[in-house]
């Protein structure tokens, strides 16, 4: 295992794609691999590994013989709810979940899917990570092409168009559609161009089969027929293909309409995700009251392009004011929808339970959030941390965390982290949440803050040397303690200053980043 | 496999320094288990491992620091990680081994010194 790994490493550093990856796809490997080979009834004889590159990043492909897991899902849906639980103290089953944590798409075809027979274990990271500083090379000329699963029983017409398009996309010649089907399973083009008449399966039947494979119906297709009779016949058009052209096809013809359709299935994508961001961001978009009482809070808040899923919630009460300050793992989309799912849950939880009684222990708080999380499917199918903290006027502070990381007091010169833990929501067999209590003096500072924040001043030098002894949480302990005599506003805003200064490319659109600094400026009662 | 070349325990009056070396993978982690269950005594409660010379770490590996955890937690100790860096500093952050469940320190004199000041006080 070592040496495929020193291997895939020499690889990925030739392709010049960022260390901190590397060693991502070096552990999924590794994870991986160490799955095939240890747990199905029949271990893999045999694997194969195939590593595409592209601007976007890379696609891997393992490939291999042994018994398909049958509950690939399940095994994901389990994997992830033990993938941050150190705090549950589970001494196995962190690997798959390594895996699906690091990365943005993985999937699994088991054999009796696949064209090839075999397993196939892909993780596809393309369009993720940015492309390496050092390339000189054009970006268009490296951009990933488009593929073109070009259909057509007619040989000379297969070469012909084959030829046309070639240059500007990546086309799959294919000469049935038994052969576009089988490959389908396995990779998903951007655009179907199919002959309307093939003997066996002609295009019609092509194309109700990819729509009912899943998402099959979102990927364009293009009739090409040598007659224009039926083409315009209502059961054609109810299928949903988004064009058609009559043989002979010129190159320009051609090119033109894969150009037209790819493009403007790109545009409306783009348009549509672009909306969803705006949408979700706007209602999670993390915000305290500046002032509640004696207290003054500065809250800075950076969302992610991609992934991550930071929020918080407040409610004020009689001597006070509760916040919650939660965390969505996860990258892409999914995680958007699950912390919009998550603070839909949570805002009405919190209103119920202030609702029935006005001191809210956060502990309680918690507990309910868990309860709920272990008991529900939907919620328990994502991660969250949590943390839940009660400012009081007289300077007193109460906090419970759920598998966040734990608060810092600033005071007299002074950063210390305060020893609040706890498991993650839903995680069974823990001994309930602890409410920790203490109270401040006039000038104490806490700060609450999000992985995404405090993973900055964990990464390696900024000099990017991975011999070199890394920026350690230490470094944050002296900032806080080197700026933590001035107002809670200036060093929430010096921190963040250190936050962008260290941060990396690479780390810029991974997670959401959240910094809360509630100063106390009362008098303690 | 030489254990000797995976990892080596120095046990000290206020803790057990456990030095790993090179991979801490599932084929490692198959030796290093029993071996240090062997070796590790059972009163050790503060544990300090030495994570200097640890080039990759996965999966098998989180959970023997688990273990570890485990163990120290019982004996109403500490688990310190000294020196942590690169691949397996991210991967013990990615899992969760956060500064509410174990403490971090950037050098191994540090760790020694968290010990000798947590003795004076």
């Amino acid at each position: 295992m070592p040496g495929l790994r020193a291997e895939m490493k020499r690889f990925l550093d030739l392709a010049g794609l960022p260390a901190a990856y590397t060693d991502k796809l070096c552990l999924s490997l590794s994870e991986v691999i160490s799955n095939l080979v240890r747990h199905p009834p029949q271990k893999a004889t045999r694997m194969d590994i195939a590593i595409e590159t592209g601007t976007g990043g890379v696609r891997l492909d393992i490939a291999d013989d042994s018994t398909p897991f049958a509950t690939f899902d399940a095994i994901c849906k389990t994997a992830l709810a033990r993938m941050r639980a150190a705090e549950s103290m589970a001494e196995n089953g962190y690997g798959i979940g390594c895996v699906l944590v690091q990365h943005t798409r993985v999937t699994y075809t088991p054999a009796d899917h696949s064209a090839d027979g075999r397993n196939h274990f892909t993780i596809d990271d393309r369009k993720q990570i940015p492309p390496p500083k050092e390339d000189a090379t054009p970006q268009k000329n490296r951009a990933r092409k488009p593929v073109i699963f070009l259909v057509d029983d007619d040989a000379g017409d297969l070469k012909a168009h084959h030829r046309m398009l070639a240059g500007l996309y990546d086309v799959v010649p294919l000469p049935d559609a038994a052969s576009a089907l089988a490959l389908f399973r396995v990779q998903r083009p951007d655009l179907v161009i199919s002959d309307l008449h093939m003997p066996q399966v002609d295009g019609i039947a092509l194309r109700r089969q990819i729509s009912a494979l899943p998402d099959g119906d979102t990927v364009p297709f293009v009739f090409l027929s040598a007659s224009s009779e039926g083409i315009n016949d209502r059961g054609i058009l109810r299928l949903g293909i988004d064009d058609y052209l009559i043989k002979p096809v010129s190159s320009q013809s051609l090119a033109r309409t894969a150009e037209r359709i790819l493009g403007r299935r790109e545009q409306l994508g783009r348009a549509i995700e672009e909306r969803f961001h705006r949408d979700i961001q706007k209602y999670l978009h993390p915000s305290l009251p500046t002032v509640a009482g004696p207290w003054r809070i500065t809250t800075l808040n950076r969302m992610a392009e991609v992934g991550g899923g930071d929020f918080t919630l407040h409610h004020e009460t009689p001597d006070g004011l509760l916040a919650v300050l939660a965390d969505v793992m996860g990258h892409g989309l999914q995680a958007k929808f699950f912390a919009y799912a998550y603070a839909g849950y949570l805002r009405s939880l919190f209103r119920s339970m202030a609702h029935e009684k006005d001191d809210i222990r956060t502990s309680d708080f918690l507990q309910s959030l868990s309860d709920a999380v272990g008991n529900d499917d939907f919620l328990d199918g994502t991660l969250l941390t949590c943390q839940s903290f009660h400012l009081g006027r007289g300077g007193d502070i109460r906090i419970a965390s759920a598998g966040h990381p734990p608060p810092i007091l600033i005071q007299n010169g002074h950063a210390t982290p305060l020893p609040v833990m706890g498991a993650l929501p839903g995680m069974t067999g823990h001994s309930g949440y602890h409410e920790y209590r203490r109270t401040l003096l006039r000038g104490d500072k806490v700060l609450f803050a999000t992985d995404g924040f405090l993973d900055v001043f964990h990464q390696e030098a900024p000099d990017n040397d991975s011999d070199s002894a890394p920026a350690a949480p230490h470094t944050l302990l002296a900032l806080l303690a080197a700026h933590g005599h001035g107002s809670g506003d200036q060093l929430a805003r010096q921190l963040w200053q250190a936050f962008d200064n260290n941060r990396g490319a690479y780390n810029r659109a991974a997670d959401d980043a959240t910094l809360i600094i509630a100063a106390f400026e009362g008098e303690p009662v | 496999m030489n254990i000797g070349n995976v990892f080596e325990i120095q046990p000290a009056p206020d803790y057990t320094l456990i030095r790993f070396y090179g991979f801490i993978d599932a084929s490692s982690v198959l030796q290093i288990r029993p071996a240090l269950q062997r070796q590790l005594s059972d009163d050790t409660a503060n544990l300090i491992v030495d994570m200097r010379d640890v080039g990759f770490l996965d999966s098998h590996g989180v959970g023997l620091f688990v273990s570890l955890l485990k163990q120290a937690h019982e004996k109403k100790g500490r688990l310190v990680f000294a020196a942590a860096k690169g691949q397996p500093a991210s991967v013990l952050r990615m899992v969760g081994f956060n500064g509410g469940l174990v403490s971090y320190c950037a050098t191994l004199n540090d760790a020694y010194a968290l010990f000798a000041r947590n003795k004076a006080v």
